[in-house]
């Protein structure tokens, strides 16, 4: 199951672009860094589920997804169990809550989040480059396809999987060793395919007269909204609660 | 005797909601076996599950009485045959399968170019090239070669008659006629009538049920029922009249033909 953006029409999907992407990035830095305990970090994850549930996100897609990350799940949570002596359940937890929370903030994010208004946020976060005289526009346009072909390169890699195993492929036997070491004649066929893949982009680009150079002008405006203020509130509030919790 | 794919009670769903429901019947050597349905009756899934690719689902699929294991024991040609490619040569598409099995190194390149002459593609012309250059129909060849090389003894093929011509589709249909004699071929199509003989053997899937049906019963049905399968209509208006005979030809102008001035000869002799 993949994540990409699915169309709906609840507060989630009409938050002004850029409250969207700081209330993502601010929920990525309050898995990555809080200091709480172990309760109050599953309740956080509660609670951001709990929300995605009232945004009525497809969260069956989201959980299914997670099963993509399952093995980043297990080196975490043995590497964080065994930092002290011998193996502790309760570290080992906390860091592969935090992993899924940073995956399960990013998924809402890229689920609510056409392209366009990926395109107007990071439009909006590398303005200020301009000053230094770096393409602003440019960068966020190589930030937003590499975002978005993230889940064209995860399905690229099960289509040649499938099309291995198809033609008498055992990917999937033979221990922890000789799976990873199967996975290495994904990598050169991917890695073609998203050159392929890129040129393709380019050439659609092009035909539809986009330009590096020139002024453009926006399709979709974004105003704020009656929950923008609530949303950039509760930004703030999970902010303060990770410096917080995690320096003071 | 001849080895057997056998679904016992199977139910293959998607999120939880079923699209066939308690299939029960066996898939044999010697013939084609058809798999045909409207689109979304689950034909595709079920391809899928046999292959291994789709794990939601209950009951059984046994090969030679034993639970069937795909792993290296099928090969399988998707919808959309640049689904399959991802090698940069041709020759390395069809090479792929038999290095799989562990071939002899001297042997692999030979045997690859004589199969993909086979299935009408010169090696000289076509072996290094890419196989996104080539055209529709030849990209569904080497798709093909490139499945059926390493000869396993379950081939699956999900729609092979698209992007191929009339004689295309019939040379395809006499190949996996071959095949067939020693393999379990599995064909999803649309187009059954390309492949239907009397003795072929038909999973026909309707609103999540399977029936199972020779291709004389099929034909029959079809035949009196334009409801029940939409084969061609001249077919089914030429053979409205015999619809009780004995045995049905296939969907084939020559056959028709010859079929219908045979029982006329026998109607006028009596």
């Amino acid at each position: 199951m993949q994540i990409s953006y699915k169309p709906g029409s609840s507060f989630l999907y009409g938050l002004n672009p850029l409250i969207k992407g700081v209330l993502c990035f601010v929920l990525i830095m309050f898995f990555s860094l809080n200091g709480l305990q172990l309760t109050a970090m599953a309740g956080s994850l509660a609670a951001l589920l709990f929300f995605a549930a009232l945004g009525r996100l497809p969260l069956t897609d989201l959980v299914l997804s997670i099963k993509r990350i399952w093995f980043l799940l297990v080196i975490v949570g043995l590497v964080q169990g065994f930092r002290g002596n011998g193996f502790e359940l309760a570290p080992a937890l906390e860091g592969m809550i935090r992993i899924l929370g940073v995956f399960i903030a990013a998924g809402c994010y890229l689920t609510v989040s056409p392209q366009s208004e990926l395109m107007f946020f990071w439009e909006t976060v590398f303005r200020p480059l301009r000053l230094f005289g770096l393409p602003a526009r440019e960068l966020a346009l190589v930030m937003v396809i590499a975002v978005r072909f993230l889940p064209v390169m995860l399905s690229e890699i099960d289509r040649i999987r499938m099309a291995q195993i198809a033609r008498g492929a055992r990917l999937g036997k033979g221990g922890f060793f000789s799976s990873a070491a199967a996975l290495m004649p994904l990598m050169i066929p991917t890695l073609a395919q998203a050159i392929i893949r890129g040129e393709e982009l380019a050439e659609a680009m092009e035909a539809r007269g986009y330009r590096v150079s020139g002024n453009r002008t926006r399709y979709y405006r974004f105003g704020i909204g009656f929950f923008d203020v609530p949303a950039g509130l509760l930004a703030l509030v999970v902010a303060t609660l990770t410096v917080w919790s995690r320096f003071l | 005797m001849s080895p057997q794919l056998e679904l016992k009670n199977l139910t293959v769903s998607y999120g939880g909601k079923p699209v066939a429901q308690k299939l029960n019947g066996s898939f044999g050597c010697g013939r084609i076996n058809l798999l045909v349905g409207r689109a979304g009756s689950g034909k595709s899934s079920l391809l899928l599950t046999i292959a291994g690719f789709h794990t939601e689902f209950s009951g059984q699929i046994l090969y030679d009485g034993a639970v069937f294991q795909p792993a290296g024991n099928f090969s399988l040609t998707f919808q959309d045959p640049e689904s399959l490619f991802f090698n940069t040569s041709v020759g390395d598409e069809v090479e792929y399968s038999l290095r799989m099995r562990e071939l002899a190194e001297n042997e692999i390149t030979p045997r690859a170019q004589q199969w993909l002459q086979r299935w009408g593609l010169e090696p000289e012309k076509f072996y290094s090239r890419h196989p996104f250059e080539l055209s529709g129909g030849e990209k569904r060849r080497v798709a093909l070669a490139a499945c059926t090389v390493a000869m396993p003894p379950v081939i699956l093929l999900d729609e092979p008659l698209a992007g191929l011509d009339a004689n295309g589709q019939k040379a395809l249909a006499e190949m996996l006629n071959q095949l067939a004699h020693e393999h379990i071929v599995i064909v999803v199509t649309h187009e059954p009538e390309v492949f239907l003989h009397p003795d072929s053997n038909i999973l026909f899937l309707r609103e999540g049920q399977g029936s199972w049906f020779s291709g004389d019963d099929f034909l029959r049905q079809a035949v009196c029922n334009r409801e029940f399968y939409p084969l061609p209509r001249w077919y089914c208006q030429a053979l409205g009249p015999f619809s009780t005979a004995s045995s049905l030809p296939p969907v084939n102008a020559e056959a028709v033909a010859s079929f219908i001035a045979r029982e006329k000869s026998h109607a006028d002799k009596l």
